[in-house]
């Protein structure tokens, strides 16, 4: 054997490449099952779910660690909505407190109810267990979908396995429209039945 | 021999005087510029800033030995007005020195361009590599091509941290460069040096007579700077920074005349994609409209505002909200799309990309009316973030409830101001056709899949149909019934 170094440092290499490739960030869908969410509080466009894998390279776990940097919350449920309305009603009726305070309240307080951050809500610990389990490999299957309802139907817009926060209180899914990348929050409390749709950000759209 | 003395006398007593005027105009200074500036070159110098502006004034250097013994020479040095690295809540002074070891057995001359990057924005005027004086900061040791050989880390013109050799570029704010301790230095474990991008930006001017107007700003590259970040500096982690300069083009005009004036225009960004004639058609939707301007009406001249020329105004002068426009692929079908993106310090990014094949079918009226309808988007999502209690982000947040995506409720508010977006579009071609034209055109993509779309009269939705399929789409080119010309055509 002239070159047994070099054969086994191939070799390692190849290993090395292959062992790259199975750890190559990946969000898991199911393919061709149409879902559509039912969960209270969501209301969608009424348009079917399409359950079904869309690949993505660009919004992999490493976006998702990074979501509370990049993602701007663009729509806010209306339950949520309304909540934020109120309080800055509330703020507005206090007469013993000046405008400029009145003011710099409804910002930080109205800013966190109808334009929320992603860290307003999920800490970076939450975002590394959404990132790591973007990466595993997860079946679509009875018990998964407990956590997040979903109702088999047929499609036009396509869902990604939803990915839960530590304490299983605040679920995120990819859906993808013909038009449209959008990042969907849903929340629930610990011990409800139901999880509410909480807020989206747009990731793109197109004309 | 007396004559010839007389004469020899004269000669010498000449050449003597002139030798000690030379002596007097110029004396050591002139030989040593003539050496040393004539080995020096930033030709290979990574950093453009830097390669391009960097003036060295070789007339008046500092002679000194450093602690080797090695002669040094030292010469201030400037980079435009001197301006500071601005980042979003830093503003950190600079400056910069070049520093030359003295030849004395006939050995290549070794520079170094030396830049002192401070904590603050306070001044540096008496800060040099020969004396720190009470600088604190980053002093960076850089070779002729841009590669840092040392970085130190200095408090109150006390050396805190030196890394000698560190490792190059780097992506991550919290990158750390290896760091050597000084021996009992209580502060060097907690002191350390990050890479920190600085996105480099041409700022591109129209000469109009005398007077330089700002046009757009492109990128030109990221490159990393260390800074070193002190233990002590206390209170809360600071803060991503996203540093940026700019260069002016075409340099050397600039306002201030120094060629690098870094007044941060950058809020509309024109990437290097985006061809001269799409960027044409940009500059002129950011124009007022003229149309309806009357001599001797004088307030007139300057024209009056459209939909187009108002968002794009608004992101040219907004330090926040950042808007992008791209050439590229834009999907099946699409004309263009919108990317929405922020960062940690409140910044917003809207990155619009025109579909390639959609700007070689599209006349330059339908390219126009894209423009102005994806900047629409861009404005609807500034209007959310930052006036989320108007009635506007009240009606958008509405819509997005029922509709169950923000894309389409954009797109049914874009339906109640069709008139805007066509009048913003006769205003960019100077009102040649009719407004129905222009009101037809402003209808495209999915806006025509709204239910206000569906109440036009049939009638109406074929005209919209039939000039979106004329002025060319991602899909189909441009036919011989289109009112526009294409960019190629000029």
């Amino acid at each position: 054997m002239r070159y047994p170094n070099i054969i086994f440092l191939s070799f390692l290499v190849l290993l090395s490449l292959l062992g790259c490739k199975a750890q190559k960030p990946n969000l898991n869908y199911m393919n061709e099952i149409g879902y559509k969410v039912i969960n209270e509080g969501y209301t969608g466009n009424n348009d079917t779910i399409y359950f079904k894998a869309f690949t993505s390279r660009q919004y992999d776990s490493t976006y998702i660690a990074e979501i509370d940097d990049l993602l701007v919350i663009d729509g806010v449920g209306r339950n949520y909505r309304e909540i934020g309305y109120k309080k800055i009603d509330s703020i507005n009726a206090l007469s013993e407190i000046s405008d400029t305070r009145k003011s710099n309240l409804i910002d930080s307080i109205g800013r966190i109810d109808l334009t929320p951050k992603v860290r307003d809500f999920l800490g970076k610990k939450d975002l590394n267990i959404m990132a790591s389990m973007a990466n595993r490999k997860m079946k679509w299957d009875q018990q998964s979908l407990n956590r997040l309802k979903v109702t088999k139907d047929k499609k036009s817009v396509k869902i990604s396995f939803p990915l839960f926060n530590g304490d299983n209180t605040i679920a995120l899914l990819f859906e993808e429209g013909q038009n449209v990348l959008t990042a969907k929050f849903f929340k629930k409390r610990v011990g409800d039945e139901k999880w509410k749709f909480y807020c989206s950000g747009t990731i793109w759209r197109a004309d | 021999m007396k004559k010839y003395f007389l004469t020899y006398l004269l000669v010498s007593t000449f050449l003597l005087f002139q030798s000690c005027l030379d002596d007097d105009i110029s004396g050591v200074y002139q030989k040593t510029e003539s050496i040393y500036q004539k080995g020096f070159s930033l030709e290979a110098f990574e950093d453009p800033i830097i390669r391009e502006y960097l003036a060295v004034d070789w007339s008046s250097p500092v002679e000194f030995t450093d602690v080797d013994g090695t002669m040094l020479y030292e010469f201030d040095a400037q980079v435009g007005n001197g301006t500071p690295l601005e980042g979003q809540s830093l503003t950190l002074a600079q400056k910069y020195s070049v520093v030359v070891s003295k030849a004395v057995d006939g050995s290549p001359l070794e520079y170094k361009l030396v830049r002192f990057l401070s904590n603050d924005n306070g001044s540096l005027a008496s800060v040099s590599y020969r004396d720190k004086a009470d600088f604190t900061g980053t002093v960076i040791c850089y070779n002729l091509k841009g590669r840092t050989e040392m970085l130190e880390g200095y408090q109150q013109g006390v050396l805190k941290a030196v890394s000698k050799d560190p490792v190059e570029g780097g992506s991550s704010l919290a990158g750390k460069a290896p760091k050597d301790c000084l021996p009992d230095d209580p502060y060097c474990d907690g002191g350390f040096f990050v890479y920190e991008p600085v996105r480099i930006y041409k700022d591109w001017y129209n000469n109009r007579g005398n007077k330089w107007e700002y046009s757009n700003s492109t990128y030109v590259k990221t490159v990393f700077t260390q800074v070193w970040v002190p233990s002590n500096i206390g209170g809360a982690p600071r803060p991503a920074q996203n540093y940026h300069e700019h260069i002016d083009a075409p340099a050397p005009h600039a306002p201030g005349g120094t060629g690098h004036a870094s007044n941060h225009p950058k809020e509309i960004i024109l990437d290097k994609s985006v061809t001269p004639c799409v960027k044409e058609i940009i500059r002129k939707l950011q124009e007022k409209d003229l149309h309806n301007a009357t001599v001797p009406d004088i307030s007139q001249l300057t024209g009056t505002s459209h939909l187009s020329q108002t968002i794009l105004d608004l992101f040219k002068k907004s330090k926040n909200y950042h808007l992008t426009f791209k050439i590229g692929e834009a999907g099946t079908n699409k004309n263009a799309y919108t990317e929405i993106e922020s960062n940690r310090n409140g910044e917003f990014y809207f990155i619009v990309t025109l579909d390639e094949e959609f700007v070689e079918n599209g006349t330059q009226l339908v390219i126009a009316r894209t423009l102005i309808h994806e900047s629409m988007h861009a404005f609807l999502g500034y209007v959310s973030q930052e006036h989320f209690l108007s009635d506007s982000a009240k009606l958008l947040s509405e819509y997005n409830s029922t509709y169950g995506n923000r894309n389409t409720a954009d797109h049914v508010f874009m339906t109640e101001y069709v008139e805007a977006i066509g009048y913003s579009l006769a205003s960019w071609d100077y009102h040649s056709r009719d407004k129905e034209y222009y009101n037809n055109l402003a209808w495209s993509g999915e806006m025509l899949n709204t239910e206000a779309y569906r109440k036009l009269a049939d009638s109406t939705k074929t005209k919209i149909k039939n000039v979106n399929i004329a002025e060319g789409n991602a899909n189909t080119k441009a036919t011989s019934n289109a009112l526009g010309i294409k960019c190629k055509s000029l």
